[in-house]
């Protein structure tokens, strides 16, 4: 591999576009989160979250046929896991993180005993075709941008819609209002009229399904199939680019598409082979997400009831 | 504060009654923990087809009928418990140590490390010693670098330690394929020394009497010492404890690495005791059956002894299992995490219930 192979216009837009495809369940995870940790509640369980929304939408999505079936019960599947975190946490006031690691736990275990039960120990799951790009007209025609991303997946588009649509509703509705009063005071939210645990659960849910969602994209979207522990850290990768964003779903997007790039090129130089071994690429994102969450982490405003359990009974 | 670190602050509460809590009364909750978590279980066991009682008895009671069989149940007990009491002194300062696994991994490198020729063969039977304290040096530094980022930087331990364990996974990795391998597999030589065996026609070896000694220091520790004091009064009431002068960001670090040396501790036994090489994997899923042990020991010195055994059986007669009845052993990951959430649960309504009780006293 030479410098000029590395830095080639065909190898960087091949390079990008498998960096967008690869930040699809990043954005669906982070988006879900942001809204999650604006009410308060923290997102450790989005790791298990998407374990979930993979098994169910590639064990759906094989059984009926149907994509479009499989990435809805993708995201149901991860929203009523979701359920157990945000019953737990928020009625039982429980420690998040506790929790969270428990849930991840439960579903790596569950996910995997249901792969091996009903598809049995053979490591070769049957692959389904996945999603197949479209091609947006006019915009993929754009040189360069138009291939990178305007000529993706369905589930690529909609993440983006489901980042704007979320940004839009944070930041200029009611609804919106009241979910960052609930994460910032939820006392004086309560005192005002609003339902904190209806709000809380809620936002656990939402993050729940945009996590079922990320896990779809996974198996329908980009592999094909199920493979255990197919998450691979993306829920807690995610966390950190909530953080790096701050909280904002856009630049979210972005964030994600920097680390699916990062991912894209860890996957690329495995492939085409280099000096350094090819570990050294597997570990670069998890490395970045620390670096991240130490450098970017740093002197920020959090949602100030972060992870705070919220007792009504308490003035 | 920033990021992530109001997290805990239920949880100490919850935990603070809990430890208020009479022994009956925890000991009822751990109990009923266990009872329902297998009653949810045998529902997953039932619809595999097989039968519960069948499967709970290669799990619980198989294991211990003979010596070479307890001997399996050793090989999983001495991490479990050594993992566990590490993770434990992070859990009394209120932080999650969840990198048990690197730090695993990166004990179980230092062992390896002075026990493969030509170091080995160099030390003879003093590689050993040396093999075991550069594993816990090893498993404190890996530990002691997510301490550093929380210290310094405040960024959460729970996303750090996690990420530490994919890093130190890519590393070992590394390590097995490159430089240390040995032969076809990506593997390193067979270590020149092993921890001495207790018992001939079994694996059960002195590994076990280490762990069961940090125990008692485990407990000295944190009940007798000004140390242990303050780790506690920091996870009971940070703004008291720093009132009182404890440093928190020292304690914090020196927690961190104190968990990271049982964990490291825990990966140079894996590889004295059990394995002989390092290889991908060796550190299996320890780090966190270990943070189950310490929550379903409560923290409690003989408490995580039980723990770590119980969490053994399961572990070494989910293989039988598997076998015999056809359960995937990854049924033994439902398990666990639904022991701790229905201990959780425990938790939440008795401490609801003393609530209840002191208002109507009042």
């Amino acid at each position: 591999m030479n410098g000029t192979s590395l830095f080639s216009s065909a190898f960087l837009v091949a390079l990008f576009s498998s960096g967008v495809r690869q930040s699809v369940p990043l954005i669906y995870g982070s988006v879900g989160d942001t809204v999650g940790e604006r009410a308060g509640v923290m997102g450790i369980s989005l790791e298990g979250e998407m374990l979930f929304g993979a098994f169910f939408s590639y064990l759906f999505a094989l059984r009926t046929g149907s994509l479009w079936t499989g990435v809805l019960m993708g995201a149901l599947a991860g929203m009523l896991s979701s359920l157990i975190v945000a019953v737990w946490s928020v009625l039982f006031r429980q420690d998040q993180s506790i929790i969270g690691i428990m849930f991840n736990i439960l579903a790596m275990g569950f996910t995997n005993f249901l792969n091996r039960v009903i598809f049995g120990t053979s490591n070769a799951n049957i692959s389904i075709t996945t999603f197949q790009p479209i091609a947006i007209p006019r915009l993929s025609k754009i040189p360069f941008v138009g291939d990178i991303f305007f000529n993706q997946d369905i589930l690529t588009y909609l993440a983006v819609v489901l980042a704007a649509v979320v940004f839009f509703v944070l930041r200029r509705t009611k609804l919106g209002l009241q979910l960052t009063a609930v994460g910032e005071n939820p006392r004086a939210a309560q005192a005002s009229g609003i339902q904190v645990y209806r709000f809380r659960i809620l936002a656990y849910m939402f993050c729940g399904f945009a996590a079922g969602l990320a896990g779809a994209s996974l198996t329908l979207g980009s592999v094909g199939t199920f493979t255990e522990s197919i998450s691979a850290g993306r829920g807690f990768i995610c966390l950190a680019i909530v953080i790096l964003s701050r909280w904002n779903p856009l630049v979210a997007v972005a964030a994600s598409f920097g680390f699916g790039s990062i991912q894209a090129l860890q996957i690329r130089l495995q492939v085409q082979g280099s000096a350094l071994p090819y570990q050294v690429f597997v570990a670069l994102p998890y490395l970045i997400t620390v670096l991240v969450l130490a450098l970017a982490g740093h002197n920020i405003r959090a949602p100030r009831e972060l992870g705070v359990p919220f007792e009504k009974e308490s003035r | 504060m920033s990021t992530l670190s109001g997290i805990g602050a239920s949880f100490r509460d919850s935990v603070a009654h809990y430890r208020n809590a009479s022994g009956l009364r925890k000991a009822a909750i751990l109990l009923l923990s266990v009872v329902a978590a297998m009653l949810v279980g045998s529902l997953l066991i039932l619809a595999v087809g097989a039968d519960p009682l069948q499967a709970y008895y290669y799990m619980l009671v198989r294991p211990l009928t003979s010596i070479t069989s307890i001997g399996e149940v050793a090989m999983y007990f001495t991490p479990l418990l050594l993992v566990g009491l590490g993770v434990s002194f992070t859990f009394h300062a209120k932080l999650s140590n969840l990198g048990g696994e690197g730090q695993m991994l990166f004990g179980a490198l230092g062992m390896t490390l002075v026990g493969v020729p030509p170091v080995g063969n160099l030390l003879g039977v003093w590689s050993l010693p040396v093999g075991i304290l550069l594993g816990i040096l090893m498993g404190a530094f890996w530990a002691a670098a997510a301490g550093f980022f929380r210290v310094r930087f405040n960024a959460s331990e729970i996303v750090v330690t996690l990420m530490l364990n994919y890093i130190a996974e890519q590393f070992i990795s590394y390590v097995v394929f490159y430089p240390l391998r040995s032969g076809a597999e990506p593997q390193s030589a067979k270590i020149a020394c092993a921890l001495p065996k207790l018992w001939q026609g079994s694996r059960i070896n002195c590994g076990v009497l280490i762990a069961l000694a940090l125990v008692a220091v485990y407990g000295v520790v944190i009940r007798r010492t000004r140390f242990g004091y303050h780790l506690r009064a920091l996870g009971g009431s940070e703004r008291a404890a720093e009132y009182s002068g404890v440093k928190r960001q020292r304690y914090y670090f020196l927690a961190m690495v104190i968990s990271g040396a049982f964990c490291g501790l825990a990966g140079a036994v894996q590889i004295s005791g059990n394995t002989m090489r390092l290889m991908e994997g060796v550190a299996g899923d320890f780090g966190f059956s270990g943070i189950v042990v310490a929550m379903l020991g409560s923290l409690n010195p003989v408490g995580v002894v039980i723990a770590a055994l119980f969490m053994a059986l399961l572990s070494a007669g989910s293989v039988t299992m598997q076998v015999k009845t056809g359960i995937p052993t990854s049924f033994t990951s439902v398990l666990e995490a639904l022991i701790v959430l229905f201990i959780l649960l425990g938790m939440a309504v008795s401490a609801a219930q003393s609530k209840r009780k002191k208002v109507s006293k009042a």
